[in-house]
């Protein structure tokens, strides 16, 4: 009853929109240009029941997300070695600029030429995330407060309790942060590359496809698909990291 | 003993000049002074934090194992008071109880030990910060830099009582505004003269 009390703006606000959607069907008139919200969910109810639907979600998620955490180990330590050593974090700069400014589609473009189809939607979705969790890492690190660190300095704390105590609770906010908006940012531009490259088995190609064919309701329905995953992924993510946060002892940004 | 032989610092202007001082190897010593005085430079510089001076002192900073209470706690907002303490012993789960038992010495109530940082008192705050320089039992000098700022008289004086039983052998200088508590809990009591300091009377 709780539940169902709280829950009853959302689901209202939900149905307000799904009419207002479902009006727009109507008045449009056609599947091709807008399918209504009943044709969307059962054709995602058929695809939902084919094998295939669970292989191409999952090997979608496995590409991108292998970018991604790849681009938070990446820049995690990079951000670490460049706290450390100034002169790497100025030759970095550039490239870090060059990136973040070079719009998704010329390096989509671009790394068609130079990997494989299979690999793109993984180095879009580490192109994504890796300057953002790297220029907030380093931003955490450079912000641990001064005072703290002198007096580790006076206590002669070891390396690795300066690390988990003082480092680790400083930075976990901006990592946290950066990891939570990149991650999302990661999904979308890592399914757009598999559009655009056509890649094997992913949701990407059945986007492309749908569109091919003129199939609006198949792209309803795989869009469908992203944006569940993406708001699950979040959700997920928000309840790990609160979880980290709690272990490592830091406060969420 | 440590002797300081004209013993300079500057930062834009000098705060030190030419400072000839010797300090006795244990007891408690107050030193007083007027804000501004040097007072804390002079307790960075032999806990081995500022090491931009001219002059000698002997044994050096850095010869010696030093604990100190800053004048702001610094504590981790982000651990217990007693965890605060139990830092400086390599935060391990053995030294946990000895932390807390210093709190409790310190006039600590039980429920506040698992208290964070903010949610203590200023003067609660300046106790974790004693308490986590007392806990550690072999320092050769205890600096303690405006220890008693926050407390009441009463709190204070338990605090004097508790640094000496838990310092005896070694020396403890402390920064002390109120001259009256400053002599009725010291063995010594330096006034700082001149500006920049150039001698401790």
């Amino acid at each position: 009853m709780k539940i169902l009390k709280k829950s009853a703006p959302f689901l209202g606000v939900a149905l307000f929109w799904v009419l207002l959607w479902q009006l727009a069907a109507w008045k449009t008139g056609t599947a091709l240009l807008l399918p209504s919200p009943l044709e969307t969910l059962t054709r995602l109810w058929e695809l939902a029941h084919t094998a295939e639907f669970f292989k191409i979600t999952a090997l979608s998620l496995l590409r991108v997300f292998a970018g991604a955490l790849s681009a938070i180990i990446a820049g995690t330590l990079l951000a670490a070695l460049c706290a450390r050593f100034k002169v790497l974090e100025r030759l970095l700069a550039p490239v870090i600029t060059v990136v973040r400014a070079t719009p998704v589609a010329s390096f989509i473009i671009l790394a068609m030429l130079w990997i494989g189809r299979g690999v793109l939607p993984s180095f879009i979705s580490f192109l994504m995330v890796f300057p953002i969790v790297f220029t907030n890492v380093l931003e955490g690190i450079s912000q641990v407060p001064k005072d703290l660190l002198e007096m580790a300095r006076l206590f002669r704390l070891s390396p690795i309790l300066k690390l988990r105590r003082i480092y680790l609770p400083s930075v976990a906010p901006y990592f946290t942060s950066a990891a939570r908006s990149s991650l999302g940012l990661s999904w979308k531009a890592g399914i757009s590359a598999e559009v655009l490259a056509f890649s094997p088995d992913s949701i990407g190609k059945m986007i492309s496809q749908s569109k091919n064919h003129l199939e609006t309701v198949d792209l309803f329905a795989w869009t469908a698909v992203i944006i569940i995953l993406s708001v699950g992924i979040e959700f997920l993510f928000s309840r790990g990291i609160e979880r980290l946060g709690r272990r490592i002892g830091g406060k969420s940004k | 003993m440590i002797k300081m032989t004209s013993l300079c610092r500057s930062f834009d202007k000098e705060i030190i000049k030419g400072l000839d001082a010797t300090l006795p190897s244990c007891g408690f010593v107050s030193i007083c002074g007027p804000s501004g005085c040097g007072k804390s430079t002079l307790l960075r510089i032999l806990a081995g934090l500022d090491t931009d001076y001219s002059g000698s002192i002997e044994p050096s900073p850095r010869e010696m194992k030093v604990s100190m209470a800053f004048q702001e706690p610094r504590l981790l907002p982000w651990r217990t008071a007693a965890e605060n303490v139990n830092l400086v012993l390599g935060d391990k789960k053995e030294t946990l109880q000895s932390s807390a038992e210093l709190l409790l010495e310190l006039g600590f109530e039980k429920g506040d030990l698992s208290k964070l940082p903010d949610e203590l008192s200023g003067g609660m705050k300046a106790r974790v910060s004693l308490a986590r320089a007392l806990a550690i039992s072999d320092a050769q000098l205890y600096i303690f830099d405006e220890p008693f700022a926050s407390l009441d008289a009463e709190t204070a004086r338990l605090c004097a009582r508790v640094i000496r039983a838990r310092t005896a052998g070694a020396l403890c200088l402390a920064v002390i505004h109120d001259t009256k508590l400053a002599h009725e809990i010291s063995d010594e009591v330096l006034y700082c003269k001149g500006s920049p300091l150039t001698a401790l009377e």
